[in-house]
């Protein structure tokens, strides 16, 4: 495997290195620079074309991303990114299916109209801000963004964003997803031809692979020319890269967005199959490798009724995770079946398939969680490994279901993740607001109905701040007193 | 305690009152190895729901836990036994204090695992009464194997293991037990040093050369050497390097190589090769010392020197134990050994797959003895007591999720390289 730079134009010169035998073609230090140079001439091009075209390319993307996907153009693309990511036939359609979403034009206008004082008009043109100034928002880039390792869908939004706020935009993708976001982009090549937004857009845009420890990406982090640095990923890049970007002379703006998880909290009243199916969906989606996925659980009621609700959602992660084939080392297999083992032999009632290709589990825990007693023994059982798995941790009331959560980032069995994004939420009216306001002081950044913890609103900021504003500043104007 | 201390500790036990504690009690004193591979696999069914209803009645921790995981105590199998079998690596540090009975008794011994993984070791606490089952059924074990009775005060013991390990690991213990229990002479072929290294405490084993020499000189017979795979490795290396004026030189003044262990002698071998990646297959190693040990039967005929290896674990209060050439390894004839699918933990079909060794000790009392230690063996049905024998195939790896270590190999094996490695 050999994984090549993406950039219009002639080849640039690049170095062949090597990573765990996978070779890879960087950018040399002076490809960057040149690509960063000439990309703050191409922002002030591409300022001048209209947002609505710009928006209009990237839907087309997702137009032909859509066409290619039906024609079966993009097999190679969907067969890789199951290698790599573990991730069943099914849920590689749902994601692939999820692209044109995230290029969607009306979708990108709403975000953009949401994150922007002056909605997406200020792109264009000065609009009035408060009682007498004015605004006009102008790409902050050149934007690098190092992107998730997982699936395309998290990489192709901040890119998108960015380049349609005019941005000069380096991807540097993880190597999983680095065929499938070059593929995303790559009719730009042809648009170009006959379309000037297109043109820049891809003069502006470069999708390229650098080695952890690559002194190209060093150089890329520590003297670049760099406007905006948005890493998405956790330790211990993260801190590397923050660590280099500070130092960074042409002080680049900076934005990380961390492991994060999902939490469910379920109350008696509300326990039904619906909710039973909605959980088992959400666990077997992206394995629940998502930062909204339910990962942990709390139950409100008593531990028989906790009992029967995990027998409910076992008969749905029984019936859906059958269509999400998967396939299970029989190392992790022995650590998960230990795992689950420990629980039970800590308090909880385990339900569990013994099925390798859907290894659904449901630990019901009393008096609180028993996770980290598994991992004490099994430390490789960590949030990676946990796939189709929940423990619910019955507790008797929202304010012990809230406490969880926010002792969540301290165990053992979340190492690694920052904290909760999403609670997803299955409560009567009245413990709904109950949890609504004893929330708000968990840091968690979404609350969400249970069934439907994935799916993201166009208008959601993302994990708590409107990626929009990260990549575009705001020229304020004032003509006169007040 | 000395194993006179122990026994009356244990006849006093109260636990002793219960039905199912004094018939295990009375089944342990007793020589079934004779019974019919049948009878004793009835016997240890019967046993299976004894226990598990003993400890039924005595936990709460084990009601509940039964009634979790669906446990029939009327009737269990061995499917019920796997669904409960802990997995060892819960027992490092204080892990093994949830499964203890209440009121369990005290004035008792803890044994621990070498701890040379680097995490906690594992820890097992033992009752008097547990201790006093140990030594009883490891004796009887060891000497059906064997192929006959430890004469009392006969013979003479060199273990190549620091006397302080007596009270630390459980192979040690048992093993001097059992010796003290027959009054044999049993010494111990190595030193626990202690020192500082700034604020660092360290300790390393060093040969006692002067225990050593007298084992070798000793006329008693039979010599019973026990040791690592690796201390018997090493000091036959040492004796074929030997050249041949140092090889006379050593001749006069220990009357060895080779070394003679008289009639009934043998070499007991025990805590697998951790720590030697170098370490020959276990058979060459034996191939080797018959050149430098020699030993006779009973009668006075000459024999290659018999070799037997223990496999124990801190958490197995008895061992299975192999002598090679004439029984692969067996357990002790009430324990319960079988093989559960890695993935499912479930029992395998009895058959040549490798599974994972899942033990079942019902005469223990402080605790319901069922575990899987993370050991690869195959099994193979026999014509002795207990109809099955097993080979011991490997310890699962740190990648496959086990990092947990052969226990008492550790500390044995460490010694021979004085703690270098």
């Amino acid at each position: 495997m050999r994984l090549v730079p993406w950039m219009l134009g002639n080849e640039p010169e690049t170095v062949v290195t090597t990573a765990t035998e996978v070779e890879v073609e960087e950018l040399t230090e002076g490809s960057i620079d040149n690509f960063l140079s000439a990309g703050r001439a191409v922002q002030a091009e591409l300022c001048k074309v209209p947002l609505a075209a710009r928006l209009t390319v990237l839907h087309q993307l997702g137009d032909i991303w859509r066409a290619r996907s039906m024609d079966g153009e993009l097999r190679g693309v969907r067969s890789e990114l199951m290698r790599s990511t573990g991730y069943s036939e099914a849920n590689m359609d749902l994601e692939m299916s999820l692209v044109p979403q995230a290029l969607d034009q009306g979708s990108l206008e709403e975000n953009i109209d949401l994150s922007l004082p002056g909605g997406r008009d200020s792109t264009e043109r000065f609009v009035p801000l408060g009682r007498s100034g004015e605004v006009r928002h102008l790409p902050a880039g050149p934007v690098l963004i190092i992107a998730s390792g997982n699936s395309i869908v998290p990489a192709v939004i901040p890119t998108a964003l960015s380049l349609a706020l005019g941005n000069c935009t380096m991807v540097k993708p993880s190597m999983a997803n680095h065929h499938a976001l070059q593929q995303v982009f790559e009719p730009l090549r042809e648009l170009a031809y006959h379309d000037q937004a297109a043109n820049l857009m891809a003069q502006s845009l470069a999708v390229a692979y650098f080695t952890h420890d690559s002194p190209r990406l060093r150089h890329l982090l520590s003297n670049g020319e760099l406007g905006v640095v948005n890493y998405w990923g956790g330790e211990p890049g993260r801190s590397e890269v923050l660590v280099r970007a500070a130092t960074n002379p042409h002080h680049p703006r900076w934005l990380s967005h961390g492991p994060l998880t999902g939490f469910a909290i379920i109350a008696q009243e509300r326990s039904d199959d619906r909710t039973a199916r909605g959980l088992a969906e959400n666990m077997v989606l992206y394995e629940q490798q998502l930062c909204s996925s339910p990962t942990l659980g709390a139950f409100i009621g008593t531990k028989d009724e906790a009992v029967d609700f995990a027998s409910k959602v076992a008969a749905h992660l029984q019936e859906i995770g059958t269509k999400h084939a998967t396939a299970q080392s029989d190392d992790l297999g022995f650590i998960r079946a230990s795992s689950l083992r420990i629980m039970e032999l800590c308090g909880s009632t385990v339900l569990r398939s013994k099925d390798g290709s859907n290894p659904w589990s449901i630990a019901v825990t009393p008096g609180g969680s028993v996770l980290d007693e598994a991992l004490i023994s099994f430390p490789a059982y960590g949030p990676h490994v946990r796939r189709r798995f929940m423990e619910l941790v019955v507790v008797s009331d929202t304010a012990t279901a809230v406490d969880l959560i926010a002792r969540l980032p301290g165990m053992k069995a979340y190492q690694g993740v920052d904290k909760v994004q999403t609670v997803g939420l299955s409560l009567s009216e009245h413990q709904h607001a109950e949890a609504k306001a004893a929330l708000l002081a968990t840091g968690a950044y979404r609350l969400v109905p249970l069934d439907d913890m994935y799916r993201r609103d166009p208008a959601e900021p993302y994990d708590g701040s409107p990626l929009a504003s990260l990549f575009a500043y705001a020229m304020y104007h004032r003509a006169r007193g007040p | 305690m000395t194993v006179e201390e122990i026994f009356q500790r244990a006849r006093t036990s109260a636990l002793l009152s219960d039905p199912y504690v004094k018939k295990v009690w009375s089944l342990v004193h007793e020589d079934l190895f004779s019974l019919p591979p049948d009878t004793l696999a009835r016997l240890r069914k019967e046993l299976m729901g004894e226990c598990l209803r003993f400890f039924q009645r005595r936990s709460p921790y084990y009601a509940d836990l039964f009634e979790r995981t669906g446990i029939d105590i009327r009737d269990p199998d061995l499917t019920d036994l796997s669904h409960i079998a802990v997995p060892s690596d819960m027992l490092r540090g204080d892990g093994h204090r949830r499964f203890l009975i209440p009121g369990v008794e005290e004035e008792g011994e803890t044994f621990s695992s070498s701890g040379t993984s680097g995490r906690a070791p594992v820890k097992i606490y033992r009752s008097p009464l547990d201790l006093a089952i140990m030594v009883q059924a490891n004796t009887a074990l060891f000497e059906h194997v064997y192929g006959g009775s430890l004469e009392a005060g006969k013979g003479i013991a060199l273990f190549m293991a620091a006397p302080e390990l007596r009270y630390r690991l459980s192979f040690v213990a048992f093993v001097a037990l059992t010796l003290e229990s027959k009054g044999i002479d049993l010494l111990y072929g190595m030193d626990l040093e202690e020192g500082r290294d700034g604020d660092k405490p360290w300790t390393k084993l060093t040969p006692n050369t002067s225990n050593i020499i007298k084992f070798l000189k000793s006329k008693a017979e039979p010599k019973l050497f026990f040791t690592a795979p690796a201390g018997v490795h090493l000091l036959t290396k040492k004796m074929d390097e030997l050249s041949w004026g140092k090889r006379l030189m050593q001749r006069l003044a220990t009357g060895t190589p080779p070394v003679k262990l008289g009639r009934g002698g043998l070499i007991v071998t025990g805590g697998g090769t951790k720590g030697f990646d170098d370490l020959p297959p276990y058979n060459d190693i034996v191939d080797n010392a018959r050149r430098q040990f020699t030993a006779q039967e009973r009668d006075g005929t000459a024999v290659p020197a018999p070799f037997m290896d223990v496999l124990g674990m801190t958490e197995t209060l008895t061992a299975l134990i192999d002598r090679l050439g004439v029984m692969a390894k067996v357990p002790h004839h009430l324990s319960t050994v079988f093989l559960i699918d890695p993935v499912t933990l479930e029992p395998l079909e009895e058959g040549d797959t490798e599974g994972l060794a899942c033990l079942f000790n019902p005469f223990v009392t402080s605790w319901l003895e069922c575990f899987y230690p993370g050991d690869l063996m195959t099994s193979r049905p026999s014509t002795s007591f207990y109809g099955r024998e097993f080979t011991y195939q490997r310890r699962l790896t740190v990648k496959e999720g086990w990092s947990l270590q052969r226990a008492c190999g550790g500390s044995m094996e460490e010694m021979m390289t004085g703690g270098q490695r």
